[in-house]
């Protein structure tokens, strides 16, 4: 009986190093390594976020579905400007475009303006706060996420984990990648339960040009 | 009152209930006698489907959900669906296995969000999907009959879930509309429409309307296989 329960302890250690062993060899081979000082780094990252006034770039988009073995693409332009204003928009499969000003969100396809959708903007908002949170510098303290920060030569790997309910339906965690040189996000990964994931990533970025009115209201 | 003009008066409003169904039935139609031909050339996801990414817009219970939906056929002769929004978001993962009912497909959820997650919506998946995808026949062939409203000819079919016709124009053309008739009155309860561009397996449109539920489907397609 001793033997038995002995066997299930040494059986349960093994496991565990073998998870441990694994989970390190899982960051170590894309190269990150933990964040020693996290809170200089969430200092630095604060710091440089806020002189962010405004970014545009290209953004690619991929969509992985694992159930289907199948990734889906697709891509548009991305605007970012200071207090609230972002703009993304799809223009590859087709045509969609979101707007985030303030507190409100317009949602448009190539027909028609479509009316506020309250499933999808738990998401919207979700990513939208996501977003303004990076550039703002606040994602770290803003309480919504358990996270962790890991680091290679270019760049740091934020993984937030949210804590709110709704969130963590869609949700299981979000990375965001962020250039060592300029502290932008170069991809934002959003991954799910199901282990589908989403990554966005931002190429061809240009921090704090002038971007007109116009691009954050919808004609 | 009499017991005797009690049983007149509801044989007579049940003849009455019977005649207002008949007249309103949606379609005329007399046997055609020709036999069926083909029946697979003619479904909306023909010979050689394999997968296909749609542009999808869901409204039901007071939402409108929009995004992309990927069919995929796999090799057991199961479909796989998944629907998700522009940012990446999944609404939901299903799987359509063969069924052992005539024009049945069933339905298994992988992955769903939680307010989509209710029978009568996932009852109401499967039979459209199982129409979409089918006809499934059991024991063929279906009646095939002329369509004296529309023009054209209809296979009519037995279903788990009341009778389903298949509407096609020409020897060789393919399903344009799928209805499902239900209950006393012959009711539409679900009616397709599909459209196609030149010779892909898949439709290049599809509307799915189910009053009874005050829900729209429509699907475009934005991939070529």
């Amino acid at each position: 009986m001793l033997k038995k329960r002995n066997k299930v302890i040494i059986g349960g250690v093994v496991s565990l190093l073998l998870l441990v062993v694994s989970t390190g060899q899982a960051i170590a081979q894309d190269g990150y390594t933990p964040v020693q000082d996290t809170a200089l780094f969430a200092a630095k990252l604060k710091k440089a976020s806020g002189l962010t006034r405004s970014i545009s770039s290209d953004f690619l988009q991929l969509k992985h579905l694992g159930f289907l073995e199948e990734d889906v693409e697709s891509s548009g332009r991305f605007y970012f400007r200071r207090e609230k204003q972002l703009r993304w928009e799809y223009t590859a499969p087709f045509f969609y475009l979101i707007i985030f000003s303030g507190d409100s969100i317009m949602i448009r396809d190539d027909e028609r303006t479509l009316t506020y959708d309250a499933t999808s903007s738990v998401m919207f908002r979700e990513i939208n706060d996501v977003m303004l949170n990076m550039v703002s510098g606040n994602i770290l303290g803003s309480g919504h996420y358990e996270w962790s920060a890991f680091e290679n030569d270019l760049n740091y790997m934020i993984e937030l984990r949210p804590l709110k309910p709704g969130m963590k339906e869609f949700l299981e965690k979000i990375r965001l990648f962020v250039n060592k040189t300029d502290f932008s996000v170069d991809e934002l990964m959003m991954i799910e339960a199901s282990g589908d994931y989403t990554s966005i990533k931002f190429v061809n970025k240009h921090l704090n040009e002038p971007i007109p009115d116009h691009i954050f209201y919808m004609h | 009152m009499n017991p005797s003009r009690i049983i007149y008066f509801i044989c007579i409003s049940v003849l009455l209930l019977l005649a207002g169904c008949r007249a309103s039935k949606h379609w005329h139609a007399a046997e055609s006698g020709a036999p069926v031909t083909a029946i697979g050339e003619r479904k909306a996801f023909g010979p050689g489907f394999d997968k296909v990414l749609f542009r999808a817009r869901l409204s039901v219970y007071g939402q409108d959900l929009n995004g992309l939906m990927m069919i995929k056929a796999q090799d057991d002769g199961s479909h796989k669906v998944a629907f998700f929004n522009e940012l990446g978001m999944n609404f939901f993962d299903l799987i359509l296995l063969p069924g052992d009912k005539a024009n049945h497909r069933i339905l298994r959820v992988n992955n769903i969000y939680s307010s989509l997650n209710r029978k009568k919506l996932l009852n109401a998946f499967e039979k459209q999907f199982s129409m979409l995808l089918g006809p499934d026949l059991l024991q063929s062939p279906a009646p095939e009959y002329a369509d004296d409203k529309h023009g054209g000819r209809f296979l009519r079919i037995d279903s788990y879930r009341g009778k389903d016709h298949y509407y096609f124009e020409g020897p060789s053309a393919r399903f344009r509309m799928i209805t499902n008739v239900t209950g006393l009155c012959r009711d539409e309860k679900v009616v397709i429409g599909i459209s196609y561009q030149e010779d892909e397996p898949a439709p290049e449109k599809i509307w799915i309307r189910q009053a009874d539920m005050k829900m729209t489907f429509s699907l475009e397609r934005i991939s070529r296989q």
